[in-house]
């Protein structure tokens, strides 16, 4: 049995692991959508009482729409989270260099914005990695993105890659970030990034305390295609 | 069959009939201290918002490690509502922390996880009550008002200075047989004052316990407030129980 109670005898350990992870994730997921259905179930009812005056009326009908906003988003994560896992990752040659650069020029702006120091340390050229673009793309947006979230004006925050011998290694971290912790969006955030890392077979570490994300990304050439 | 939504509406028509009584149904809220541990920042401050709308003070913080030092300090608080998937520490470790120094704090847990295991656990951890998101506000409500009357317990029912008697459960007030007709904020300062009666109470300490708020010296409306409560409770001919004490505040004492 998996912690979740899901009977998984009779599979390899692999497969178990792998369903142990799926279950993980959309806990996470399950976890992120209570919140705002929370909000929302309460403020519907509250908002639509007899005595309800129409000023208040107005303000929960808002923070009715506020939460549907989130919830949405959060139920999109989840869809992505599902297509993720049940869908293979493509398998083409990719340019990381070109895409490093186009997410931390964008990300980089916006960390810059917040007052935050974003430094990129990557060898000029890289040699081809061996996998999917809009899945590598949205995991290095989506773990910035979670990076600077717990990230204050004035912290630094690191992306070193370094070539391996199976393809890349990547360290996303700000060693400031202690005690900080992510919300349950950003939680199934990660779990969206960690599943389109992993369905590259790549490997995907976290420590929340000092902020630390660490992942594996395969690289190939043009026969591995 | 039931016709599509039916289930929703009739949830729907409950819950106002909820919060029609808790709008009838007296309360022992004013006074009454919350602190919401809970790292949902939008549903933290919508419980936040929605609980001092009730007349509760409300303290706010989201993770374990603040709840435990928050609780450590002089602050008296008379209900936690503990949120089990904390960053850090997380709900479960700041039940078992906490249990050892305060056994009779009542304590309310939100949770997502909804297995009986897990339900099971929460109780065996020292938590009071539990609450299965999403949930409505209503019933959390409901539920804090539950707990925070049976821990009222200590408190008897009934208090009395002379000829004045105060019932708590029935939020009636009688003197010497006549039915005093109070304000939910005058039955505050009433129960306060008689559940202190014979000592000097402060204007600070009756505006902070009454009305959850910091004392602002500038204001006079504890003065005003106790005009209105003297002149309902002190009728003409009647022996004094409502004493003013210069340089201080109030008294409630029968000579």
């Amino acid at each position: 049995m998996t912690e979740s109670g899901l009977k998984t005898e009779g599979l390899s350990s692999d497969t178990r692991s792998t369903v142990a992870l799926i279950c993980a994730h959309f806990s996470e997921g399950l976890h992120a959508m209570a919140q705002p259905l929370t909000v929302l179930r309460s403020a519907v009812i509250t908002a639509t009482a007899p005595m309800v005056s129409p000023g208040d009326q107005k303000r929960y009908m808002q923070i009715s729409a506020d939460q549907v906003e989130g919830a949405c988003q959060l139920f999109q994560s989840l869809q992505d989270l599902l297509f993720a896992w049940q869908n293979e990752a493509d398998r083409e040659l990719i340019d990381l260099s070109e895409l490093l650069a186009s997410v931390c020029d964008v990300q980089g702006k916006v960390l810059k914005q917040s007052g935050m120091i974003f430094v990129s340390a990557s060898p000029e050229a890289l040699p081809p990695m061996l996998g999917d673009k809009d899945r590598t793309l949205q995991a290095l947006f989506a773990l910035l993105k979670i990076t600077a979230s717990v990230s204050a004006p004035g912290d630094s925050i690191e992306l070193r890659v370094k070539p391996t011998v199976q393809g890349f290694a990547l360290t996303l971290q700000n060693t400031r970030a202690q005690g900080r912790h992510l919300k349950s969006a950003a939680r199934l955030s990660m779990a969206l990034a960690e599943a389109n890392i992993r369905s590259q077979q790549g490997d995907f570490r976290f420590v929340e305390d000092p902020f630390c994300i660490s992942f594996t990304l395969p690289g190939g050439d043009a026969d591995s295609c | 069959m039931s016709k599509p939504g039916g289930s929703t509406i009739t949830a729907i028509e409950q819950d106002h009939a909820k919060i029609d009584r808790n709008t009838r149904e007296s309360s022992l809220r004013a006074g009454r201290n919350i602190l919401i541990v809970e790292d949902d920042v939008s549903l933290a401050g919508f419980l936040c918002q929605e609980l001092q709308a009730e007349s509760f003070g409300v303290d706010l913080v989201h993770n374990g490690e603040e709840a435990f030092e928050t609780l450590q300090g002089q602050k008296r608080y008379d209900l936690l509502i503990l949120d089990l998937n904390l960053p850090g520490l997380d709900g479960v470790s700041l039940l078992q922390k906490l249990r050892p120094s305060m056994p009779r704090l009542p304590l309310l847990v939100l949770t997502a996880r909804h297995s009986i295991e897990d339900k099971v656990k929460v109780f065996q951890h020292g938590a009071d009550d539990y609450l299965v998101k999403p949930f409505s506000f209503v019933e959390l409500l409901a539920r804090v008002r539950a707990l925070l009357r049976r821990n009222s317990g200590m408190i008897p029912n009934c208090s009395q200075v002379g000829d004045l008697v105060l019932y708590r459960e029935e939020r009636r007030v009688e003197r010497n047989g006549r039915r005093i007709d109070l304000t939910p904020r005058e039955f505050a300062i009433v129960e306060y004052m008689m559940r202190n009666a014979g000592k000097p109470i402060s204007r600070a300490t009756l505006f902070e316990e009454v009305w959850n708020a910091p004392y602002d010296p500038s204001t006079n409306i504890v003065d005003v407030y106790m005009k209105y409560v003297r002149d309902k409770v002190d009728l003409p001919g009647e022996r004094k129980l409502t004493h003013t004490i210069r340089g201080i505040g109030y008294e409630f004492r029968h000579d």
